[in-house]
């Protein structure tokens, strides 16, 4: 058998140290959370936005979709906690509340992403 | 194709098909979103090393079909997915084995398992029509390296048994790379 090279513990190194350092920067870049809404796609298509405010809280269907899929806001956070799809990953990925967490409910068609908005008027509770 | 090699064949693709199925159902649900050790690719290694890849190709798609059918979700987004991974995966396996005969297993298996979330995620972004699913990546490339070595490792063990190192010699052109 072939013993591991240099050059192979160098890229595959190279990989995970750059992987190491995205994750960290999306797990503590400064983000201001008064500015954060969950925006919810549908194929694609923006079909519903949740400001996450404190004192918020909300426990419905996703409007606009024709799948079942419940999600569930509190402490600015927002999670999926009913689907109807096989693997349930997307009830698995549990509450997100920082910018570009997502989650990605593949069965469905649907993710929700948090972004920052760059105005505090321009979102809507469905 | 000999009836033998057809049996050893679908020996394996039960066996992959079963560790799949079970890797699905009981380990999937304790681990991150959408993250899987892949101990099936254990099976598609082996025959990628000691028969090749016409032979891979087949157990290959053939697993994705069947494993799709025992979780219910064939011709399904979660489907696709897979059998795209599949593919990335076992092209660039092949690649890295037949072009760079130096490589050792342990790096064929990580790159397989890297090609093999980057082949998920594309295919993931194009359904979705997101790009956003990419920040996703990271993470999976972290967890693809952790499970290219534990497969890698395993690959090996197995590959040392008496029934592979007999199969080996019978393959002259493979067994040089390895």
């Amino acid at each position: 058998m072939k013993k591991v090279t240099l050059i192979e513990t160098s890229i595959i190194s190279f990989i995970f140290i750059v992987s190491l350092i995205l994750i960290i920067c999306m797990k503590f870049c400064s983000y201001n959370a008064d500015n954060l809404n969950a925006n919810i796609y549908y194929k694609g298509n923006l079909v519903q936005s949740y400001k996450l405010i404190e004192d918020y809280s909300v426990t419905e269907q996703v409007k606009d979709i024709d799948v079942t899929l419940i999600i569930d806001i509190k402490d600015c956070s927002i999670a999926i906690i009913e689907s109807d799809c096989p693997g349930q990953n997307c009830i698995h990925f549990g509450y997100i509340s920082k910018p570009y967490e997502s989650i990605i409910c593949a069965h469905n068609y649907v993710y929700i992403l948090i972004e920052e908005s760059s105005s505090t008027y321009d979102w809507v509770i469905g | 194709m000999s009836v033998r090699k057809i049996t050893i064949l679908a020996v394996f693709l039960a066996f992959a098909i079963a560790i799949s199925v079970a890797e699905t159902l009981l380990l999937s649900p304790y681990l991150l979103p959408g993250m899987k050790i892949g101990f099936g690719n254990i099976i598609i290694l082996v025959i990628l090393y000691v028969y090749g890849f016409k032979e891979g190709i087949f157990v290959s798609i053939l697993k994705v079909f069947i494993v799709s059918l025992c979780v219910g979700n064939i011709f399904q987004m979660g489907f696709f997915m897979s059998l795209c991974g599949s593919l990335f995966s076992l092209i660039s396996m092949y690649l890295l084995i037949k072009f760079f005969k130096s490589c050792s297993i342990y790096f064929v298996s990580i790159i397989g398992a890297i090609t093999h979330c980057i082949g998920q995620i594309c295919v993931g972004a194009f359904y979705i029509e997101s790009i956003y699913i990419f920040y996703y990546l990271p993470i999976l490339l972290i967890t693809s390296i952790l499970s290219g070595i534990c497969i890698a490792f395993l690959v090996i063990r197995i590959l040392k048994t008496q029934f592979f190192v007999n199969e080996m010699k019978k393959r002259t052109i493979v067994d040089s790379s390895l």
